[in-house]
């Protein structure tokens, strides 16, 4: 299977402090891999590396994305190579609503304006067309379409999670990196999320998830890396992990 | 008569200038404190070019976007990589510079002095030269501004620049240049202000470098707040208010000296007032733009 994420020996100290160290990672395109780990241990900012938030590099080591290397792209190229990102606070657009939110997402959407209509009307319409009914389709993939026209702050928290994912969706990323997709969610709309996570991976879309629930891990993840103090301690399928001695101790307090 | 047509004039010029600076504030969330140099470079750069190049105002006026928009990327660019509180630093020393540059290059600007006797436009042969064919003038340029801006406000890339303003990271984890749409967004203001400036200038047909000063970008940015901060309507009314208010005085019969400081007092009320009681701007947005 293709390699799609691989970090080889990345490394990150703020002020001598070490967040990540020498940490390997490999995912291949369709799995859906977690990363777990105590609070504090490196998580999200090993995401934050991949995706150069806030210009954060690696101090050492690289991270390659189909075999390209992406550290030392800027933040917003690395989003254009197909890497998308669901934050742990989400970030969406609260004052546009949901169906702007989601055409915003799309590579083209600037297009849509009065001085492309005047030059190009026919790939002026087809472009508005297209943009419209990806963002329709994916609208429908979450459950939102009834809330389309209203403003997105007005949703509830996992309504917002689900736009989240529904942006990153419309995008069209290939590698979507979920921070906490799940939490501070009822557990209805937890495993309509779950479902949806696992219609993404069959359709081809490769997931990296960080998740504190273990149950989400077991239902949905094939392999996960266990990482604490910035280091990647062990790497399984979610049964060996979840029963492993150093991870009792550690993180699940048994 | 004449009264009103100079009054509406400058609203018309105010409202470009509010306008433009809108883009800037009320949409990307930029703090900036340098619009008046923009306006000024605006008004000396078509002035030089009709006086010492011979230029007719509208090309005069053409080239002067251009200077002024380049001359923006001299702050936009360094500055937009740094986040929030540094632009607003930046382009408070670029005013200064600018000030600096028109006040002591005398050879070039006259310096204190200023430039009198700037010619007044021509179109088609025509020359406008009374107030009333001035206030036409500037009636449909400023309609065409508000034209363009209208559109540009309501197309996908101002719905960038309210993205760019609510959610940053956001926006680049879209694949989206922010720090481009930045600079484009700081440009396209800055150029419109040039527009501003080179009416003004063929208007009074005087210029001096205390007509760009600091106060001035302090004035232009009162009005965007005041009148609603990302708010196509909010900003004309700001207009309005700002313009309109301290006139009444003239009409109360207090002396010269007097009515200006008690001028600065009112802004500083309206400011207060619209700072504690309503944030987002007499006719602003609430969830947009505030103070």
């Amino acid at each position: 299977m293709d390699e799609v994420l691989a970090l080889n020996n990345v490394s990150k100290s703020f002020d001598g402090i070490t967040a990540v160290k020498n940490v390997c990672i490999s995912i291949k395109k369709g799995e859906i891999v977690g990363l777990i780990g105590p609070n504090g241990a490196g998580k999200t900012t090993l995401f934050n590396l991949i995706t150069k938030t806030h210009q954060i590099k690696p101090d050492a080591g690289e991270i390659r994305y189909h075999s390209h290397k992406i550290n030392g792209m800027s933040d917003y190229q690395i989003a254009r190579m197909g890497i998308g990102r669901l934050f742990q606070d989400v970030k969406i657009w609260g004052s546009l609503t949901v169906m702007e939110n989601l055409l915003l997402a799309r590579a083209d959407t600037l297009k849509e304006n009065m001085a492309y209509r005047l030059l190009f009307p026919k790939r002026y319409r087809e472009i508005k067309e297209k943009n419209t009914k990806e963002a329709e389709k994916w609208l429908a993939f979450v459950n939102l379409e009834e809330y389309k026209t209203k403003k997105a702050k007005g949703l509830s928290y996992g309504q917002q999670r689900l736009l989240g994912l529904a942006r990153l969706l419309c995008n069209n990323f290939e590698l979507l990196l979920l921070d906490e997709p799940t939490s501070g969610i009822n557990a209805v709309m937890v495993q309509t999320i779950l479902e949806k996570i696992q219609s993404l991976a069959q359709w081809g879309k490769t997931i990296f998830l960080v998740e504190h629930d273990m149950d989400v891990v077991k239902q949905i993840t094939s392999r996960v890396y266990f990482m604490d103090n910035g280091e990647i301690i062990a790497t399984g399928k979610p049964d060996e992990i979840l029963s492993n001695p150093l991870v009792k101790e550690i993180y699940l307090g048994c | 008569m004449n009264y009103i047509f100079h009054l509406l004039i400058m609203i018309e010029v105010y409202t470009i200038l509010a306008l433009s600076l809108n883009l800037v504030v009320g949409y990307t969330g930029l703090l900036s404190l340098s619009h008046a140099s923009f306006y000024g470079l605006g008004a000396y750069a078509s002035t030089l070019l009709m006086i010492n190049v011979g230029f007719n105002f509208f090309p005069a006026m053409i080239c002067a976007i251009i200077i002024t928009a380049a001359f923006s990327l001299c702050i936009s660019y360094p500055a937009l990589k740094l986040r929030g509180d540094y632009f607003a630093i930046s382009s408070f020393a670029f005013q200064i510079i600018i000030f600096g540059i028109l006040y002591n290059w005398v050879d070039l600007t006259r310096g204190p002095y200023g430039i009198a006797g700037i010619p007044r436009p021509t179109l088609f042969g025509l020359k406008i030269d009374s107030l009333q064919a001035f206030f036409t003038l500037t009636t449909l340029i400023t309609g065409a501004v508000v034209f363009f801006k209208y559109n540009l406000y309501q197309s996908p890339f101002c719905t960038v620049l309210k993205a760019i303003k609510e959610e940053e990271q956001a926006v680049i984890s879209m694949g989206k240049n922010v720090v481009g749409f930045k600079i484009l967004a700081f440009a396209m203001s800055s150029g419109v202000a040039a527009i501003a400036g080179s009416l003004y200038a063929v208007y009074i047909t005087y210029i001096d470098p205390t007509s760009f000063t600091l106060d001035e970008s302090i004035f232009i940015l009162t009005i965007v707040l005041i009148g609603g901060a990302g708010n196509f309507k909010g900003t004309i009314v700001g207009v309005f208010v700002m313009l309109l208010i301290p006139e009444i005085l003239r009409f109360i019969g207090l002396p010269d000296s007097i009515a200006h400081y008690l001028r600065q007092i009112i802004y500083a009320l309206i400011l207060i007032i619209i700072v504690r009681f309503r944030p987002w701007g007499i006719a602003g947005d609430k969830e947009l733009g505030s103070v």
